[in-house]
């Protein structure tokens, strides 16, 4: 149990520092374009497609975070109106339902990158597993954050005292 | 039919609390899952949605409004919107609104403008002897400014759903922002005359001025080269966020001297959270919007919508009826990408300016920010005042006034929104 507990911190600091590095780059490229364009006037080529790909490695891949967070936006102010019993069982669905549907983007990403092998990206000429990668790795852990709080959730026998979450 | 049995699932899930993502992942999986579609068209579109450039902005505004939280910049902006608004009938409410403006000219988050600004105008208008309640109305109300103003989050997510120019949009954000501050700063001189609010002695003399200007420089010198880099073309949207970020940890770094590791960390943890809270609903948002296009969702909207009048004027009363019930309902990044790529269609070809419609849906999300039951802006400014948000609603009522005005302003006087745009790239 505590192996797991170690992995699972381990895991979740990955993707702390991986979305760090990703929010940095993000920045760093355009920054490095303008420089590259305004100052030596050789504007570097694919930089666009690079920061549109951070922007996709960052969007899923921190998702995860987000769910551990508990900054996924939701509105709970007609789940607080139910009784203890049922409003449990309402968070266990959901969770339940996040865990099946993450699941499944995850095995479709999966599959659209075994269907696409060979093919590449346009300007970067990128191998489209490298392209498609974060929606397979982001969907899973996901799918892995939800299920942990799905079994949080069964194991505590009542309702989290979440709150509706502000974007 | 299956489209709007879609929809309606969404709404369902939505108000049982399933986060947005999974609002609008559950029916969408279930649709292709039924209509027997191949899962990975799930990879497709969530994917082509976050391929785009414009979008990057998105998580690189947010994390400017957090460094400038983290870093102190938003006292020195506060400390010179006191000295010079402090004497406005209304005093420290005046200076509310006027800071709020300054930093909405570089943040482009209505939450932002609370969670930063905000935290610190309501502990001076409280000291002031003004009614928390009160303080925390007019911070809820002047932090609608945040999203019209260039830069704005909400405008880069419409320009992204619908394909229209960001820049315009966010051009087009500058007149209907500061005319939205005009009329809040006049609800506030009234109420002030009527309730007898404190204000600054005297006015300041122009050495004060210099005094708290001097230091507040650098960073209200960041509004001006966003709005110069954009009117001159030398930037794209993303570009100018990137530029935005370096110029704020600069100045933090040779002027303010605040900003330190631990905080630069925590600003880029908020902004993760942030941001990938909003992305993720955006990828899965385009899974959503294609299967409502495939169901001919906006063609049935739009025939509807034109059977009760082709004209735009009308047109645009039904979309703000329609966008105030969506706003007091969902939050604005969803309610945009929901709403906007049905409804735009029926109004482009009524002949609106889809820089102008842009505008109208994004002020009318925003009063949605501000109004019950899902009114964000509020719950947090509650948390924030610890007051009930019983309290904040009663004293933000005069406020409606000023904002409804506006957007009755900006929906019909289109020229508010198309005239800087076309100034600058033409028509």
């Amino acid at each position: 149990m505590n192996t797991l507990a170690a992995l699972l911190a381990g895991l979740r600091a990955a993707v702390r520092w991986t979305a760090v590095a990703l929010l940095a780059l993000l920045i760093a490229t355009p920054l490095a374009q303008i420089v590259m364009r305004g100052v030596f006037n050789v504007p570097m080529a694919g930089a666009e497609e690079l920061t549109r790909w951070f922007l996709i490695c960052l969007c899923f891949i921190a998702a995860s975070y987000v769910t551990v967070e508990g900054g996924q936006i939701r509105m709970e102010e007609f789940q607080a109106l139910l009784a203890h019993r049922p409003r449990w069982l309402l968070q266990l669905g959901i969770e339940a339902s996040g865990v099946v549907v993450f699941a499944l983007v995850a095995a479709a990403a999966v599959s659209s990158i075994r269907s696409q092998v060979g093919t590449t990206t346009a300007t970067l000429e990128m191998p489209m597993w490298l392209f498609m990668g974060p929606l397979a790795v982001g969907a899973s852990l996901l799918a892995l954050e939800t299920a942990v709080a799905f079994g949080r959730t069964f194991a505590r026998g009542r309702p989290d005292d979440k709150q509706t979450t502000l974007s | 039919m299956a489209g709007f049995a879609v929809v309606a699932a969404f709404l369902l899930l939505f108000l049982l609390g399933f986060p947005v993502v999974l609002a609008i992942g559950v029916p969408s999986v279930a649709y292709l899952l039924w209509n027997d579609l191949p899962l990975m068209m799930i990879g497709q579109r969530t994917l082509y949605a976050m391929d785009s450039f414009p979008l990057v902005a998105v998580p690189v505004f947010l994390f400017v409004g957090s460094l400038m939280n983290a870093s102190g910049i938003s006292r020195y902006i506060y400390r010179f919107a006191d000295t010079a608004a402090g004497r406005l009938p209304g005093g420290l409410a005046q200076v509310n609104i006027f800071g709020s403006l300054v930093f909405s000219g570089i943040s482009g988050s209505a939450l932002a403008d609370i969670g930063g600004l905000g935290r610190i105008e309501i502990d001076a208008m409280r000291a002031k002897g003004f009614s928390v309640p009160f303080a925390s109305a007019v911070t809820c109300a002047s932090a609608v400014v945040g999203p019209i103003f260039p830069p704005s989050i909400p405008l880069i997510i419409y320009g992204t759903v619908t394909g229209v120019s960001v820049i315009q949009l966010l051009l087009g954000g500058i007149l209907p922002g500061l005319l939205c501050v005009a009329a809040l700063m006049l609800m506030t001189a009234w109420l002030a005359w009527r309730r007898g609010y404190p204000r600054a002695e005297r006015w300041p003399t122009r050495a004060e001025v210099w005094r708290d200007m001097v230091p507040a420089v650098p960073a209200l010198l960041a509004p001006v080269i966003l709005i110069v880099g954009m009117l001159a073309g030398f930037f794209t949207p993303t570009e100018i966020a990137a530029v935005t970020v370096a110029y704020t940890i600069a100045i933090s770094a040779l002027f303010y001297r605040e900003l330190t590791w631990a905080s630069l960390l925590a600003a880029a943890f908020e902004t993760i959270r942030g941001s990938a809270g909003i992305l993720i609903i955006v990828a899965f948002a385009a899974l959503f919007g294609w299967i409502l296009s495939v169901e001919r969702v906006p063609q049935i909207v739009a025939t509807a919508m034109v059977a009760v009048s082709t004209d735009p004027y009308v047109l645009l009363m039904i979309v703000n009826v329609m966008l105030i019930v969506a706003g007091m309902f969902l939050d604005s990044t969803t309610a945009i990408l929901l709403i906007a790529p049905i409804i735009a269609k029926p109004l482009v070809l009524a002949g609106v300016d889809p820089v102008h419609l842009g505008m109208v849906v994004v002020f009318n999300l925003m009063i949605g920010l501000v109004t019950p039951p899902m009114g964000l802006a509020l719950y947090l400014v509650s948390d924030i005042a610890k007051v009930s948000m019983r309290s904040v609603l009663r004293e933000m009522l005069p406020f409606y006034v000023p904002l409804l005005a506006t957007l009755i302003a900006i929906t019909y006087v289109p020229w508010l929104t198309t005239w800087i745009p076309r100034l600058a790239v033409g028509p």
